[in-house]
Formats: C-alpha cells, sequence, structure tokens
C-alpha cells in the first residue's frame, strides 16, 4: 500500500530556560493510506507533540513530512481532522451547528452542509440530538459530536489525541467500537495517541510505542488479530502484554 | 398486578404564578420600609422636611400625570443610552486590541490601570470648563464611566478564550477575521456582558450625579437637585424612586435577557436570578 504519510528524520527541541530539551529526536515513520495508527507512551514521551506537529499547530525544528508525497506545510490545513482530548466543542453552536462548522470554513452551501451533517451525526448514532447545545450532552455525547465534527470535513487524515481519556470505562469502550466502526465506514487514514494499552490493541492495525527523553520510536508492533476484536482472546492479551513491556522499557 | 403509575411532570408556572411568587418573595421588605417611614414622619410630623406616604405619592402622581417626571427620566435615560453606545463601541474595540495583540496591551494596559480608579464624576469640573454644562459634558463622564469596565472585562475575556476552541477553529481552516467573529467574540461574550453590565451602572451613577452639577435644565439628577430650592422633598424622593426604578428594568428587562437567550442558554454563565424569581 502507498505511503500517506510519510515522516522522515522529524526533530523538535525547545528552549526551557537555558537548556535545549529535544522531545523527539529523528522520528521516521511511514504510515499506509487507510491505516489505523496508534502511537502509545509515557506520559512526556512526546506522543501529544508529534500529534500537534502532524496537525499543523507547531512547526518542527528539523527534518520533514509528506502528506501524499507533497510537504506538509504546504498543503495547508484543508486535509487534517482533529479530536482533542478536552471537549473542544463550540458551546454556542448546537450538536449539528458545530459538526456544521468545517463545512461552513469550506464553503459548502446550507443545505448540503445540512445534509453532511446529519449523515455523520447518523454515523455516531447522535440524530435525536442535532439541535442541543453542548452544555447539555454528556461527556461521551459531546466526544461523539466532535468526531462527528471532524469526520464531517472530510480530511484526508484524522488525527486524534486521547479523544477517550476522560471518559468513564463503559463509555470508553462503545466509543472505541464506534471509532472501528466509523473507520471501517470511511477508511481515512488514523493518527490515534492513547496511554491506555488495551486501547492500542483494540483499535491499531499498527501499534507505535515511543520512548521518551528525547522521544524516539522504541518498537513497532502489527496487531494481526480479525475485527470485531475479543479482549480475552489470547493473542490479544498477549499483544497487551508485549506492548505493555515496551512501553516499560521504552 | 400493579397499576401502571401515571408520571406526574412539575408544570410549568405560568406568568400569573411567576409574577405573584416575585411579589411574595420581594414585597415584604418593601411594606416594613414604608411602614417605618410612615411611622416616622407622623412623629415627625413636619410635612415639609419629613412627608408622610400619601404626600408623596400625590405629588408623584401630579408629576407623572403632567408628564414631568417622565420628561426628566428620557432625558437622563437618552444621555446615557448615547454614552453606553459610545462605550460599548470604544471598549470593545480596545478590549479586543489589548486581548489580541501584544503591542496594543502594552500601550492601554498603563493607562487603563490609572484610569480604572478615577470616579467619572471626579472629572466634571475640567470636563464642565471644556464642554459647558449640557449633553456633551454629560456624555463624556458617563462614557468614561463605562467604558474602563467595559474595556478591561473584554481584554480578559480575549485572553480566556479556550484555547482548545481556537486550535479546534484552526484544524478546520478557521483564521483570520473569522476566528475572530466565530470563536473570539462569543467565546469571550460572558465577559463582555459582565463588562457592560458593571460599565452600564457606573454610567447610571456618575450620570444622575454629573446632572446634579453639569446638566443645564432636563435630567433626574438635575431635577433632585434643583427642587432644593422649592424645599420640595416630595419631587427629590419621587425621582429617586424613579433613579432606583430604571436601573432596576434595565437590569432585570434588558440585561438578563441578553443573557439568557445568549451566555445562558449556551451554559457558558450560570443563571443568576437579581430581584429573586
Amino acid at each position: 500500500m502507498r505511503s500517506k504519510v510519510s515522516i522522515q528524520k522529524l526533530t523538535m527541541s525547545y528552549y526551557l530556560k537555558d537548556r535545549v530539551v529535544t522531545a523527539l529526536n529523528g522520528i521516521d515513520l511511514e504510515i499506509a493510506d487507510g491505516e489505523f495508527l496508534v502511537v502509545v507512551g509515557l506520559s512526556g514521551c512526546g506522543k501529544t507533540t508529534l500529534l500537534n506537529i502532524l496537525a499543523g499547530f507547531i512547526k518542527p525544528t528539523g527534518g520533514e513530512i509528506l502528506l501524499d508525497g507533497k510537504p506538509i506545510a504546504q498543503a495547508g490545513l484543508m486535509n487534517r481532522g482533529v479530536v482533542f482530548q478536552e471537549y473542544a466543542l463550540f458551546p454556542w453552536r448546537t450538536a449539528l451547528q458545530n459538526v456544521e462548522f468545517g463545512l461552513e470554513m469550506k464553503g459548502v452551501d446550507r443545505k448540503n452542509r445540512r445534509e453532511i451533517a446529519l449523515k455523520y451525526l447518523d454515523l455516531v448514532h447522535l440524530t435525536n440530538f442535532t439541535n442541543i447545545y453542548p452544555h447539555h450532552l454528556s461527556g461521551g455525547m459531546k466526544q461523539r459530536v466532535a468526531v462527528a465534527r471532524a469526520y464531517a470535513y472530510e480530511p484526508e487524515f484524522m488525527l486524534m489525541d486521547e479523544p477517550f481519556g476522560a471518559l468513564d470505562a463503559q463509555t470508553r469502550e462503545s466509543l472505541q467500537a464506534l471509532t472501528v466502526e466509523v473507520w471501517q465506514k470511511t477508511r481515512k487514514t488514523i493518527f490515534y495517541v492513547t496511554h491506555n494499552i488495551g486501547e492500542a490493541v483494540y483499535l491499531a492495525d499498527r501499534i507505535i510505542v515511543l520512548a521518551g527523553q528525547p522521544g524516539r520510536i522504541y518498537k513497532e508492533i502489527r496487531v494481526d488479530l480479525p475485527r470485531p476484536r475479543d479482549s480475552f482472546d489470547p493473542r490479544y492479551v498477549e499483544l497487551e502484554r508485549e506492548t505493555t513491556r515496551a512501553v516499560r522499557q521504552g | 398486578m400493579q397499576a401502571e403509575q401515571e408520571i406526574q411532570l412539575p408544570r410549568a408556572s405560568s406568568m400569573w404564578e411567576k409574577t405573584w411568587q416575585w411579589c411574595a418573595a420581594n414585597l415584604p421588605s418593601f411594606i416594613v420600609i414604608f411602614a417605618l417611614w410612615e411611622i416616622v414622619s407622623r412623629i415627625w410630623g413636619d410635612p415639609v422636611l419629613f412627608p408622610t406616604l400619601e404626600v408623596i405619592a400625590s405629588r408623584g402622581w401630579e408629576l407623572t400625570k403632567s408628564g414631568i417626571l417622565l420628561k426628566h427620566t428620557f432625558a437622563t435615560a437618552y444621555r446615557i443610552l448615547g454614552s453606553m453606545v459610545l462605550a460599548i463601541s470604544l471598549g470593545v474595540l480596545i478590549g479586543f486590541a489589548m486581548g489580541r495583540y501584544r503591542i496594543w496591551e502594552r500601550f492601554w494596559l498603563p493607562i487603563v490601570a490609572v484610569l480604572l480608579p478615577i470616579p467619572a464624576l471626579a472629572w466634571t469640573p475640567v470636563v464642565v470648563l471644556w464642554f459647558g454644562l449640557g449633553d456633551v459634558t454629560m456624555i463624556f463622564i458617563t462614557t468614561f464611566g463605562a467604558v474602563l469596565p467595559i474595556i478591561s472585562n473584554t481584554w480578559t475575556g480575549a485572553k480566556s478564550v479556550n484555547p482548545a476552541w481556537i486550535r479546534a477553529a484552526n484544524s478546520m481552516n478557521c483564521g483570520g477575521h473569522r476566528l475572530f467573529f466565530r470563536i473570539i467574540f462569543p467565546g469571550s461574550l460572558p465577559f463582555i456582558l459582565s463588562g457592560v453590565r458593571v460599565g452600564l451602572a457606573r454610567a447610571w451613577r456618575a450620570g444622575v450625579a454629573a446632572e446634579m452639577v453639569a446638566a443645564s435644565d432636563w435630567g433626574l439628577g438635575y431635577a433632585i437637585f434643583a427642587s432644593r430650592e422649592f424645599l420640595d422633598i416630595s419631587f427629590m424622593l419621587c425621582g429617586i424612586a424613579m433613579i432606583g426604578l430604571v436601573g432596576f428594568v434595565m437590569e432585570k428587562f434588558i440585561f438578563q435577557n441578553i443573557e439568557t437567550m445568549t451566555v445562558i442558554k449556551w451554559g457558558m454563565m450560570e443563571d443568576v436570578q437579581v430581584g429573586g424569581g
């Protein structure tokens, strides 16, 4: 499969007082088109920094990122969707209006906007809550709206930064299942950051374990399990063990 | 077998019930105060210096019927309204410039910090010498009173817009003026509204006080002050009651409605009811 995203010799350093801190050091990574890639690592290993660079929020100090063979800086922001850990919904917009936001920015007309937004709200099973303001929605519902909003923008490449980290276990599990369902329907490339190893094994085609200080790729684990995955499957447990060990050693 | 139980939802209370509840909550305090007033005025027994409620009420009715009281009220309200339009435009503009651009923040911050504690009224003699008695002076003073809290609140609001909203918007190609109108402005609205609320209260107080010194012939402050010449305490009291009433109406019917339709509906601010119910 061809590469959707190609990360070459990526480095990120910054000054902390008068000391140079290297957050990421020589990251080389190819992400295939339609791949579900999950990045795990201890906190402070640079996984969120990597996501922020891919999202275009911060500029790397070295190396290159190619999206469809073109430098990402030139690609603009049109082709990436981001789901954040905190609820980043706009409180002054209803669920539907939140999902419509990206389409508005793209200049899609009102009628099509509504149609597309409703389609994605349906995908996350929220059609009954279209006209509700975010503060009346539960945490899980808010993140479903956020997922719908990112997808409705129809990006080539989806970035998710611990999107379900703040949710309770039951809600998180159902949203993980939903994420896989949506991914299978849309076949977008996903770059997913988490510190939850069970989540990584459940979601990923491939797990990248980052080691910290300076952040580098420690190990790559291919998850060769069929979907939907059963967390009691011996192979599943084995992969969890392998990933856990890699995270600890890294 | 158990009979199916009907679910009783609490009924939404009607307009009349709400009014009744509001009266029941707030009227007793007024009744006690009025009763005390009446007792003191009877004991004192001076109808000029401490008139009874009946005398005040009949004077009030007279003034309302002839339209004099309303004309004074409108004169004051019109000045305040004009200065609020000015203060909001200026304050929001400067506040956002400070909140978004470092250089404007550096320029305005010391100025605002120095001017904020000065009561608007203190400027009256200076402004009277510049512009004479009348509307220009009045609007200058009230605008000054209102603009500073609006500036400082808008500034705080613009700085405290959730960075996650800005990133989310950025990730969907929203920047520049689109980011301002769609994210920064609604995101700082709770702060702006509370700044405008404080500004209006300050303008209203400074305005009435300044009218006593600087208005030429109309306005509640002017009327109250002028009626000392005729020992017309009832007129003064009616004027004072009117000041309170207008302030209350502005707060209750204008501000609370704007907030209910925006920041409270969006869950960005708690619903705090002034004056009960």
